[in-house]
């Protein structure tokens, strides 16, 4: 399955081609940079791989939840893509994504949402569409409970809100990896797992999970 | 050539084809005045939320309409400024993917040119040199335009635009947002001669202009008249129509100073509040007295739309590049753009 896979729903390009096998990669940490970054890469893995946009048959892009403008970026550029050639589009969780970018086999994965907030989820590794914990928005002093597992922390929250998350979970067997962002390895294990159905470019979907952005006029009173 | 044209720079997701041989093929627009409604004005983060879901399904109409696929495209014209940035990005990620995917060129296109080129789209169209009206809820300037590229800024507002003076008057009186339009319906049953508000730097001797000093008048009649009890309709409209007929003299009077100053002799209106009924019979009298010819886009292609910015971007294929890494500009001088030379001086 020849695909092109994208991420830039954090400070991170996750960027890849895979062809016969093989997988070209370009992931960098690029901070506001997507727009710039994203089709001069893609342009140079596709030479290197040796392939056509017409050879590729599926567009794999994380959909979030992540930092708003950067995943819009990833996800319209995958939406152009696609709707040039009608091609699918493989929507995954960007969550999945940090989980697939680890070897643990109970990521728990939690990134920095900013305003002391954090996108979290909680997997079994290779049951990717059935999460221990689906993707949500909480303060990491609200995490869910957890079953009693060898869990491995991935994401940028470790780093941001270390304190609280780990008096959260102060009750498991907690290790905390370094993988913090999505890698283009990362969804390709996702694209290649065959968990995940596709959609067409208008259908596809983002995934906010912080859906007030704004008080309405009445709420404002 | 075939060009498609998208606009998504605030709260108009707008799509069009434009053939540079058969002018504009098609176009749609969708409007997200009703979901920012409840917020009581644009909310740039919603606003990029719409423009995600509404290109693709404005694109696929806009080629159905005009009876075209994908292959028949030469190249892609997105707006890359000014506006809001996230709202932007949306734009020119989709067409910067589209072009890539195709492998057509794209032209980064500026949103004000769009407008200023819009009355282009009418018949007759206006022939270069002549002076330009944009006037907006986000912009209200005075240019000579000498040609493509060929801007020359006369006079622009030093505070608020003037269709955000109406929008925020109209607030102010009660009327639901967007308040501009439900305004200008009001101020035509109102009486001229009951109140008379102040025309700022209508003297003055430069091409400037100043609303927000407006609005606040407008604030303190309001109370003046609360005084006798809550404002009912009449007064209301009354107040409207003092407002409305302030902002069309300062607007009317600039113009013809920038059509004295310039030597110019006509005039293109362009950009939302280009529609108003009362400015439109205001500048053509006055053009009709003094002999000038006045031009305004088609009355559909007023506000913020696809069809400008597809127009747009036909007139500068020269400057086409191949679908890469994009910037936007969320705040961008029109005077900066660059030139475009007319195919007689291109020899």
């Amino acid at each position: 399955m020849n695909c092109i896979v994208l991420d830039t729903a954090t400070e991170w390009v996750a960027l890849g081609v895979y062809a016969h096998g093989k997988l070209w990669q370009a992931d960098a940490h690029i901070k506001q940079g997507h727009a710039e970054y994203t089709l001069p890469q893609l342009r140079q893995l596709l030479e290197q791989a040796k392939l056509s946009l017409a050879e590729i048959e599926v567009i794999v892009v994380g959909n979030g939840p992540g930092a708003f403008t950067g995943l819009r970026i990833g996800c319209g550029l995958a939406q152009g893509l696609a709707f040039a050639h009608d091609l699918p589009l493989m929507p995954v969780s960007t969550l999945a994504a940090v989980a697939a970018s680890t070897d643990a086999d109970y990521p728990l994965v939690a990134m920095d949402a900013r305003m002391g907030e954090v996108y979290f989820a909680a997997y079994q590794a290779d049951a990717w569409q059935q999460p221990i914990v689906s993707p949500q928005l909480i303060t990491p002093a609200q995490l869910p409970a957890l079953p009693a597992q060898a869990w491995t922390g991935c994401g940028t929250a470790w780093s941001a809100y270390p304190e609280p998350l780990q008096h959260a979970l102060q009750d498991h067997q907690l290790t905390i990896s370094p993988v913090a962002v999505p890698t283009s390895a990362g969804l390709l294990r996702l694209a290649l797992s065959g968990q995940f159905s596709t959609v067409s470019a208008e259908q596809l979907s983002l995934l906010y999970l912080r859906d007030k952005v704004a008080l309405k006029t009445h709420e404002r009173r | 050539m075939l060009v498609l044209g998208i606009e998504s720079s605030c709260d108009e997701t707008g799509v069009a084809l434009y053939d540079t041989e058969h002018g504009l093929l098609s176009h749609a627009l969708h409007t997200q005045m009703a979901m920012h409604a409840e917020y009581g004005g644009v909310v740039p983060e919603l606003a990029s939320r719409d423009h995600i879901r509404r290109v693709l399904p404005l694109t696929r109409e806009c080629l159905q309409q005009a009876q075209k696929t994908l292959a028949d495209l030469d190249a892609i014209a997105y707006t890359a400024g000014p506006g809001l940035g996230g709202a932007l990005l949306v734009g020119s990620a989709i067409a910067n993917g589209l072009a890539f995917g195709l492998d057509i060129t794209v032209i980064a296109v500026h949103h004000l040119e769009g407008h200023l080129l819009s009355p282009m789209l009418a018949d007759p169209r206006p022939e270069f040199p002549f002076v330009a009206l944009l006037v907006s809820g986000g912009h209200t300037q005075l240019m000579a335009v000498h040609g493509i590229g060929q801007y020359e800024t006369l006079g622009e507002t030093l505070d608020d635009a003037a269709g955000e003076a109406f929008d925020k008057t109209a607030k102010l009186l009660g009327l639901p947002y967007p308040g501009g339009p439900a305004l200008s319906k009001l101020a035509e049953q109102g009486d001229p001669n009951r109140f008379s508000l102040p025309r700022p730097m209508l003297k003055s001797s430069h091409l400037d202009m100043s609303f927000s000093g407006l609005k606040t008048a407008v604030l303190t009649l309001v109370r003046q008249q609360e005084q006798h009890g809550a404002i009912d309709d009449t007064t209301r409209a009354d107040i409207c129509r003092a407002f409305q007929d302030a902002v069309v003299d300062v607007l009317l009077h600039k113009s013809a100073a920038a059509l004295k100053q310039s030597g110019l002799r006509r005039l293109v209106v362009a950009g939302g509040v280009g529609a108003n009924r009362q400015l439109r019979e205001a500048l053509n009298q006055f053009a009709a007295k003094q002999h000038i010819d006045v031009f305004y886009p088609p009355l559909s292609l007023c506000t913020d739309n696809g069809a400008m910015i597809a127009l747009a971007g036909a007139m500068r294929l020269q400057y086409a590049r191949p679908a890469a890494g994009f910037s936007v500009f969320p705040r961008w001088e029109l005077a900066s753009l660059p030139r475009l030379n007319p195919p007689q001086d291109a020899a």
